[in-house]
């Protein structure tokens, strides 16, 4: 097999052996079967044995007899595995034995559109097979007003999205009495997805959704599916409010898999800059081109992406390939589209494809032999579901992954074992961040009353946030035992799932004023300030004007060979000390911080050589942010002992807050710009040297206390990253560039050992004593 | 306020009202007033309302002999046959004009959905020479299932509903309420003559808009003084439940002559559909009686129809394609030409006309061998 010898070169050929760091082979396994269970009707025990299935995995028999007994049940297994059969089993079982006026009824919720689209043909065609008259519907923004009436009135499984729950179905929950009296099923697939605010908001539209389900005599069971996470359960339950019975033996086989990590060479050592990623991807996917492996390239980015494409069809032309071969694979393609490059990948008529991570999830492309990621897809979860692309066959497949120089791939490159244990980190959310709390109990009061005394999931705020919108905010009025809204206003029209904050910016193109992209408020004046350089897909546009007020921006395509860089200042004042630590090393707290940053000037800095071309000001209002985060305030002792007062070396402090935000994605579930970090050497509230982590939204998620818990683990982290980082003066993978060099990173080693050791030595008074005296 | 949790709200820039002010700046705080206690006890918020077991109601009587406007109010034969014209609802036929409910609400918000409240449900009908308006105000949110009790008693008592944007607007809203509240709705499914459908087919292309205000004074001759403006009538309600100075009377006042415009517009507007009104579209009333199942009587209205009256042009061209399906040549010329006068350029219309020519030439041709054997006297058998 051609996979085989490519796997072969990869051991033997020096030039790329060479760069392999880890490489562990995950053995094939048999699956693991079960009978259906007894309560799954012979209708659709037909009408799944004419599609070949005549006997379960194992994991699917037990969801369907946990689910069915009423059981809220978490199926927790890999890409693959037949999860959607899991939660259609019971379902469709219980719509078949009740009479179809008493038939429950099931509400399905994908996170966004284009993920459902799979799993609603194939429910379509189970139910339309299975001739009675189920009726399954999709309630989207694109239904057209003539279907949602059906859908309204006829339907028993209702496939919808968060966002049309939330906007469009519980606040007119009057029209969907029918189905909100029968609901006996939730169906949450893709439950890591729920991250962040999204998740967050989530979780307070799943607290409405059961008051409504309830209020109209429904009680629905929840049927979720996620990938391997830490702790499952735990995010089960924040999303849900309830402990769910968890289903994690994989019963479905699995093929041999190769998973290979393969970190290019350093080419500057002082710097620490490596050899491109994309150039070894080229390199690798030629030599898999070679052996005619059918393959697949995940990239970051559109654009990188497409020079990958480029890459690939030019190494298909020097091989003698037909450029057709080759084929890109991008979000927003038609249906058609895809099924022709399905279709192609089956027939072989196509070998290679490049893609980006946007299309890992819930789309189907048929079966390779190959994956390459360029760059770690940011999450151990991602991983493994690109990685699943490959092999779904049999025999034998490959994961490689080329990594890049950022911190969050050095540091998986040197770790392999983190990735390949299998369990990702877990997605984090707070559903009691009382900006939402507080939108989202206004959209509950508008779809029904609240009774004096209820509460709305577990939120312990809801009864005074109640008598306070009562009470100084108008749109609630009580009389009897409830509270009633009383305003003229339709307010889920008004609270975003995907924000804290909806303000936005639209960019411009001057030519033609289409638009070009949005840009957060926070992140306007670092990024569209006159004179800007704006990237867009790859092009850079010249930010000629910028209208604050307006929230606009106007941008001029200009061809430069240089980009712009801003420099803010930030000042982040401590408002609380939730909880506070005191130990030999540091005071470690976290809570309540009001954080201002003011966009200060901008250079101009050529592409490749990074050199400053000239700057200017920025005169813009500061950005101010009230939120969470949680913070090492150095003592004196680590100050004296890591010498951070002498020549550089104090960069040592922000430098740690850089890599320490890097690192940030390991342990929680999010992206970079999830999270801030924040160094400063003289702070105002602790006088003392302080780093921070801070959630980047608005009263925060609850990445604070989920790094709080985790400080021991972070600091570990950050301490063997920096060990292993083989640049001299520090560079973006550990401490960040121009930070101090040398001195400053060899300070930044000394702290983070302190704080590892003498963390976990709580200051006592005799030790204060002892300060004091010296 | 010395509540940490609220405090922090605050802080994160959260009104009082859950708006969200941009980062970093002060809330505004809303100028509301402090509620007072529960309406029910008090004194009636409107001169004239009376309790009604729970409910609140104000009721006015209005004589049948006075004029609306310009516009006369007593009935005459006839209504119930144009009203199953005019709704295409058969049913209206058997249904006497004592059995009607003209009814008109007033809702806390014209968004929709659930927190929506029907505060004031207005409900005119026919009785004994006079036509009496009932007004049922919602006393307070709590007190909803007995103020919807009052309401389905009067809806119920009666047999079909009309209104003027109520099939779309009032009968959801009322539906809804109900089955918030568990119960069975009471509008869908009824007989329901929603008069803003005839007006627009009448006369969409006379007038800028078809709002109730228009015809009230194109056709009733109805000028309303001080009225309030609709969308303040929630502003008045929440007012008053808050203890406010409020201008309930206002919209009482608002609701009741939209009411009795109602039955003004029934009485002037349905006689078209016999053939005997100086006002709507005798085309537009004829196809409703021809597409509402009379196709010989609406052919007959529109025969009647004035040359002069600005067309609108998808009716047009169904009722000449109506004209020359029933075999009258005549009519669909004439119809034709009104339509080709306003619509030159329509590709419809220029179908129409190569139709038209089509039949004028195979009528001046010399009779087919098969038109022949028709007219031809069938032999004995």
């Amino acid at each position: 097999m051609s996979l085989d010898a490519f796997l072969d070169a990869l051991k033997t050929d020096r030039s790329l052996s060479d760069n392999v760091v880890a490489w562990h082979v995950a053995p094939g396994r048999n699956g693991s079967f079960a009978p259906f269970p007894d309560g799954v009707p012979s209708a659709l025990r037909d009408v799944l044995a004419r599609r070949g299935i005549a006997r379960l995995y194992s994991h699917q028999a037990e969801t369907c007899v946990h689910a069915s007994a009423g059981r809220d049940t978490l199926i927790v297994t890999p890409t693959a595995s037949g999860k959607s059969l899991s939660y259609n089993l019971p379902v469709l079982s219980s719509m078949l034995t009740e009479d179809a006026d008493r038939r429950p009824t099931a509400l399905y919720l994908f996170p966004t559109k284009a993920l459902s689209q799979d799993q609603v043909a194939e429910l379509h065609g189970l139910a339309s097979e299975l001739g009675d008259a189920i009726g399954c519907h999709t309630y989207d923004g694109d239904t057209p007003p003539d279907e949602r009436r059906i859908a309204r009135d006829r339907c028993d499984i209702l496939v919808t999205n968060p966002y049309m729950l939330h906007v469009g179905i519980l606040p007119n929950h009057a029209r969907w009495v029918s189905f909100f009296r029968r609901l006996r099923w939730i169906v949450v697939d893709e439950l890591h997805h729920y991250k962040g605010v999204f998740g967050s908001s989530v979780a307070n539209v799943f607290r409405r959704l059961v008051r409504i389900a309830r209020h109209h005599g429904g009680s629905p069971t929840f049927i979720a599916c996620s990938a391997t996470i830490h702790e499952p359960a735990a995010h089960f339950r924040r999303l849900t409010g309830r402990n769910p019975v968890v289903v994690d033996r994989n019963g479905a086989p699995a093929a041999e898999r190769h998973h290979v990590f393969y970190n290019p060479p350093v080419m500057v050592p002082a710097l620490g800059i490596r050899a491109r990623a994309v150039d070894h991807v080229r390199k690798l996917t030629r030599r898999l081109m070679e052996q005619d492996v059918p393959s697949i390239v995940f990239g970051r980015s559109r654009s990188r992406v497409e020079v990958v494409t480029k890459y690939l069809r030019d190494a298909a032309a020097e091989l003698g390939m037909p450029e057709s071969k080759v084929a890109t694979y991008r979000g927003g393609y038609l249906p058609a589209l895809r099924r022709e490059i399905e279709q192609g990948l089956r027939g072989g008529a196509i070998r290679m494809v490049a893609a980006t991570n946007a299309l890992e999830l819930g789309v189907d492309i048929g079966a390779l032999d190959a994956v390459v990621m360029m760059g770690y897809p940011g999450t151990i979860a991602s991983y493994f579901q690109q990685a699943g692309r490959a092999g779904r066959r049999s025999g034998l497949s490959l994961s490689l992954l080329v990594g890049t120089s950022v911190p969050l791939d050095q540091f998986i490159l040197t770790h392999p074992e983190r990735v390949l244990a299998g369990v990702s980190e877990s997605p984090v959310i707070n559903p009691d961040n009382p900006v939402l709390l507080a939108q989202h109990v206004k959209c509950a009061a508008f779809e029904l009353p609240f009774r004096r005394g209820d509460g709305f999931g577990d939120s312990p705020d809801a009864a005074e946030l109640l008598r306070w919108l009562a009470s100084e905010g108008g749109v609630l009025l009580e009389r009897g035992d409830k509270y009633h809204w009383m305003a003229d206003a339709y307010p889920a029209q008004d609270v975003s799932l995907d924000f804290v904050d909806p303000d936005s910016f639209i960019v411009l193109d001057t030519k033609d004023d289409t638009s070009l992209g949005m840009v957060a408020r926070s992140d306007a004046a670092t990024t569209i300030h006159e004179h800007a350089i704006y990237q867009h897909q790859g092009e850079q546009y010249h930010v000629e004007k910028l209208d604050w007020d307006g929230r606009r921006a106007y941008a001029t395509r200009a061809a430069v060979d240089w980009y712009t860089d801003a420099e803010t200042e930030t000042k982040v004042a401590v408002l609380t000390e939730d909880e506070r630590v005191e130990t030999v090393a540091a005071i470690e707290g976290r809570g309540d911080v009001h954080v201002t940053t003011l966009a200060t000037v901008f250079k101009r800095i050529r592409f490749y050589t990074h050199e400053t071309l000239d700057s200017g000001n920025i005169a813009l209002p500061p950005e101010e942010l009230d939120t969470t985060a949680m913070w090492f305030a150095l003592s004196e002792e680590l100050v004296m002992r890591a010498r951070l007062r002498e020549g550089t070396r104090a960069g040592a402090v922000p430098g740690i807050a850089h890599l320490l935000r890097g690192l940030a994605p390991i342990f929680v579930r999010c992206s970079p710009a999830d999270v801030r970090g924040f160094g400063e050497f003289e702070h105002d509230h602790f006088e003392r040297p302080v780093i921070m982590l801070m959630d980047s939204v608005r009263g925060g998620v609850g990445f604070a206390e989920t790094f709080f818990a985790k400080r021991r683990e972070l600091v570990l982290a950050a301490r063997d990253a920096l060990a292993k980082c083989p640049c001299e003066l520090g560079c973006p993978s550990c401490i960040g560039l121009n930070r101090g060099g040398r001195e400053s990173k060899e300070a930044a080693g000394v702290v983070l050992d302190l704080l590892a050791a003498w963390s976990g030595t709580v200051r006592t008074a005799s030790e204060e004593t002892w300060e004091a005296r010296s | 306020m010395g509540s940490p949790f609220l405090d922090r709200l605050r802080r994160l820039g959260v009104a009082p009202d859950g708006r969200l002010a941009a980062a970093g700046a002060p809330a505004p705080r809303p100028s509301v007033a402090v509620a007072a206690p529960a309406a029910e006890g008090g004194a009636p918020p409107v001169a004239g309302l009376e309790r009604e077991g729970p409910s609140w109601v104000l009721t006015r009587r209005v004589s049948i002999y006075t004029r609306h406007g310009a516009a006369p109010l007593n009935p005459i034969d006839g209504l119930p046959t144009w009203a199953a014209a005019a709704s295409r609802d058969p049913r209206f036929h058997d249904i006497p004009l004592e059995a009607w409910r003209f009814v008109d609400t007033e809702t806390t918000s014209l968004h929709g959905g659930a927190g929506v409240w029907v505060f004031l449900v207005g409900i005119g009908r026919y009785v004994d020479g006079e036509f009496v308006v009932r007004q049922h105000l919602l006393a307070g949110p709590h007190l909803e299932s007995d103020f919807l009790d009052a309401v389905r008693r009067e809806i119920e008592d009666g047999r079909a509903l009309v209104s003027f944007h109520g099939k779309s607007f009032d009968a959801p809203r009322i539906d809804d309420r109900f089955r918030l509240q568990g119960l069975e709705a009471v509008c869908r499914g009824r007989p329901h003559l929603d008069l803003i459908h005839p007006v627009k087919r009448h006369a969409r292309n006379l007038w800028g808009d078809v709002r109730l205000r228009t015809v009230e004074e194109r056709w009733l001759g109805f000028h309303r003084e001080d009225d309030l403006p609709g969308a303040e009538c929630p502003a008045q309600y929440f007012a008053w439940q808050r203890g406010g100075r409020h201008r309930l009377a206002e919209v009482f006042l608002h609701n009741h002559l939209d009411i009795v415009s109602l039955a003004a517009l029934a009485r002037r507007l349905l006689p078209v559909y016999g053939g005997a009104a100086d006002i709507g579209c005798p085309v537009a009333a004829g196809m409703d009686r021809y597409e509402g199942g009379d196709p010989l009587g609406g052919l007959a209205l529109m025969r009647a129809a004035r040359p002069d009256v600005r067309v609108h042009r998808p009716l047009w061209v169904r009722a000449c394609r109506a004209a020359l399906a029933a075999g009258d040549l005549d009519l669909g010329r004439r119809l034709f030409r009104q339509v080709e006068a306003d619509h030159p350029l329509d590709t419809g219309v220029a179908a129409l006309r190569r139709r038209i020519d089509r039949l004028t030439a195979r009528i001046s041709q010399v009779p087919t061998r098969r038109q022949l054997a028709k007219e031809r006297p069938k032999p004995h058998t």
